[in-house]
């Protein structure tokens, strides 16, 4: 039986025979193997899978299905399936968080003006975080040996409400451990790498991160980074020239052939190290898989570049604190505070002393805007990366008050050196920033992490 | 003749150099949650306390104690700074609040005047003894502690009288200890000199550096 979104039934059965009555007016996700979509007064939902032409099929999905049962994903936010559905349906019942919506939402604009619908969608900020949680998701399996298959749009599921930032993968029978061409290649048609077009290869990480950075591109500038005015003014074939790679994507570093008129403008809502690694993956990375950045490399740049955003006063947009003025009402900016991290070496390390390295990393405050640092900024090593370990709020003025809401004390050390003092969990204190002492998250006798706040220079040049 | 003022002092009278002093200030709480029992632990861990650093004297260091007490409306210098050998105890009694900033404060300007801490003496060493429950300000007068000068070095250590302390009370006695350093109970008294044996070979050593303090401009925040 063939299935397409218009012949999607009412009720399906699963194999033990339960009934599911299906919310056919809104598909959750769709991909190119099938669709999502949510089960009547249930937390459950319904994957249907598109007839592929092939007759092995249901074969195909009850073999997946079993693979996954051994495959180390538990920990991760990845819905499972439950159980398969029953003849003549292909596909299976899958458990769902609440309001979960598809990020397409979130990379397919309306028709109209732009600035509305980013905003309505948690603008730059959430954005950012949303991608840098989906690529932290994605990294974690591959370190693990386990390929997502088919990343796009569709298939990843974020929180509805715009003040959560939950994040969802979906399509879990594609999750395999690589595959070859000979395998079945799953594939979304615009997300899919090149070499998975041509049948060079199978699914493999690096395709994963080819069409991670083809969604991140899209949720970024609400522009596909393959179709710029060269491919949708020009034949119908440049639209397959340039999925595989033939050419030049819209930011190309010296071939401007492909560039965009439409979308948002990329110097406003990148930083230079998302355009780089951008660059890498449809320049370098076009020819050369395993040249594209790796996805723990994305979310590592993605959490940075969400730690640099501020909100606008005037218009609640957010945006980048390093531009001059607000992008999308020009109104100034605010005044904020620098958090800077340092490594800090212990003495016989380098040198006789300890030494404090300033590292390129910063997070912005804003006035009253309470910010969580997570060990991303004070870990050198290991460990979640997501823990919340202190809260940040200015007041403003001079005043940021620090609180521990992490799980171990960490010290405050004042400029001059000497041993400082601890701060423990549950604590807070109130820092001075034109006298700020560090905050250390660590011992001195190891390699470990210092944070202090600056108030940055505002220099003409 | 040679003006030489030494060759005053006939040479079987000379003496060696004077160890340098490692100035030990003791905070005792004689608050009146410290009456009864407390205060009689106290007394008695002072006098071994003062005969274990005394034990510890060597040429090339001598430990001096100081007292500041704190109870009732003020802290105030119960014993000034002397060799330990020296030292003897004379009885507190417990009664009134708990003035521990007031206590902190006294002991920042004693560390800083060279007339009580010379040039010469080693890094300064504090030991909290108390039960715990401040009744002032104390976090502000430790912030200033810790700020400057000699006391900013300070090798901290805090000893917790009584079993009945409340998480409150060994808060505070932790968030005084330098960190890392566990608080003492008071049937450990004789560890604490020989936290100290550590201490002198420690805290010499213990400077710190600090660059790369300049603020960055706004464009620097976006770091290739």
């Amino acid at each position: 039986m063939t299935m397409t979104v218009e012949h999607i039934p009412e009720y399906v059965r699963d194999e033990r025979g339960n009934t599911y009555q299906l919310d056919r007016g809104t598909p959750i996700g769709e991909g190119g193997q099938g669709v999502v979509l949510r089960v009547k007064r249930s937390r459950l939902a319904v994957k249907i899978c598109f007839d592929d032409g092939q007759p092995s099929l249901g074969d195909d999905i009850r073999e997946r299905l079993d693979r996954l049962r051994w495959l180390p994903i538990e920990d991760l936010p990845v819905s499972r399936p439950i159980v398969r559905l029953d003849e003549p349906h292909v596909g299976y019942v899958m458990e769902l968080l609440e309001d979960m919506a598809s990020m397409e939402s979130l990379c397919q604009p309306p028709a109209g003006d732009l600035g509305p619908w980013y905003a309505r969608g948690g603008g730059l900020s959430r954005r950012l975080r949303l991608l840098a949680k989906c690529a932290d998701v994605l990294g974690r399996m591959h370190g693990r040996g386990i390929v997502y298959g088919d990343v796009s749009p569709g298939n990843i599921l974020v929180s509805a409400d715009p003040e959560h930032d939950e994040v969802w993968l979906v399509d879990a029978d594609n999750l395999r451990v690589e595959s070859s061409p000979a395998d079945r290649v799953v594939k979304t048609p615009f997300y899919a790498a090149p070499e998975l077009l041509r049948r060079l290869s199978g699914n493999t990480p690096f395709s994963d991160a080819y069409s991670f950075a083809t969604v991140a591109y899209e949720t970024l500038v609400a522009n596909h980074p393959l179709l710029g005015d060269l491919v949708e003014d020009g034949p119908v074939e440049y639209q397959e020239d340039v999925q595989r790679g033939l050419l030049p994507w819209v930011g190309h570093s010296d071939d401007d052939r492909n560039r965009s008129s439409h979308g948002l403008e990329p110097g406003l809502v990148l930083t230079k190290r998302l355009r780089a690694l951008f660059e890498q993956t449809f320049e370098e990375g076009v020819r050369t898989p395993y040249r594209r950045p790796g996805l723990h490399t994305w979310a590592d740049a993605l959490h940075a570049a969400a730690d640099l955003t501020i909100v606008c006063p005037s218009c609640r947009q957010t945006y980048y604190a390093f531009c001059m003025f607000c992008p999308w009402c020009r109104a100034e900016p605010p005044q904020i505070v620098v958090v800077q991290a340092h490594d800090v070496l212990p003495a016989g390390f380098a040198g006789r002393a300890q030494h404090l390295a300033p590292r390129t990393e910063y997070l912005v405050l804003q006035g009253g805007q309470p910010v969580n640092v997570t060990a991303r900024l004070t870990r050198v090593l290991g460990g979640d990366a997501h823990t919340s370990v202190a809260r940040l709020t200015w007041n403003g003025a001079y005043d940021v008050t620090v609180r521990n809401v992490g799980t171990t004390a960490m010290r405050r050390v004042p400029a001059a050196g000497g041993a400082g003092r601890m701060v423990f969990p549950g604590s807070e204190f109130v820092e001075d920033v034109r006298m700020p002492w560090f905050l250390h998250f660590g011992e001195d006798s190891r390699v470990h992490r210092a944070l202090t706040f600056m108030l940055p220079r505002r220099s003409e040049s | 003749m040679s003006a030489d003022p030494l060759s005053e002092t006939p040479m079987a009278a000379r003496q060696r150099r004077p160890p340098r002093p490692l100035p030990v200030f003791v905070l005792a709480d004689i608050s009146g949650s410290m009456h009864g029992e407390k205060i009689a632990v106290l007394n008695d861990s002072m006098r071994v306390m003062f005969s274990a650093f005394a034990a510890e004297d060597s040429p090339r260091g001598q430990i001096h104690v100081a007292v500041v007490t704190f109870g009732g409306d003020e802290a105030r210098l119960h014993m000034p700074l002397i060799p330990a050998s020296q030292a003897e105890w004379s009885e507190v009694v417990a009664g009134g609040r708990t003035p521990l900033g007031d206590a902190l404060d006294l002991t920042r300007r004693l560390i800083e005047d060279p007339e009580v801490v010379p040039e010469s003496a080693f890094t300064p060493a504090l030991v909290l003894v108390s039960d715990g429950a401040p009744t002032d300000d104390w976090e502000a007068p430790l912030d200033a502690l810790l700020s400057e000068g000699r006391a900013a070095k300070a090798v901290r250590l805090a000893m917790g009288i009584g079993s009945d302390r409340t998480p409150e009370a060994e808060h505070v006695l932790t968030t005084f200890a330098t960190p890392g350093w566990d608080v003492l109970r008071a049937d450990q008294v004789d560890e604490i000199a020989r936290s100290f044996r550590w201490v002198t070979a420690k805290v010499t050593s213990q400077f710190r550096q600090v660059t790369g303090r300049v603020a960055p401009r706004l464009q620097d925040l976006d770091a290739p």
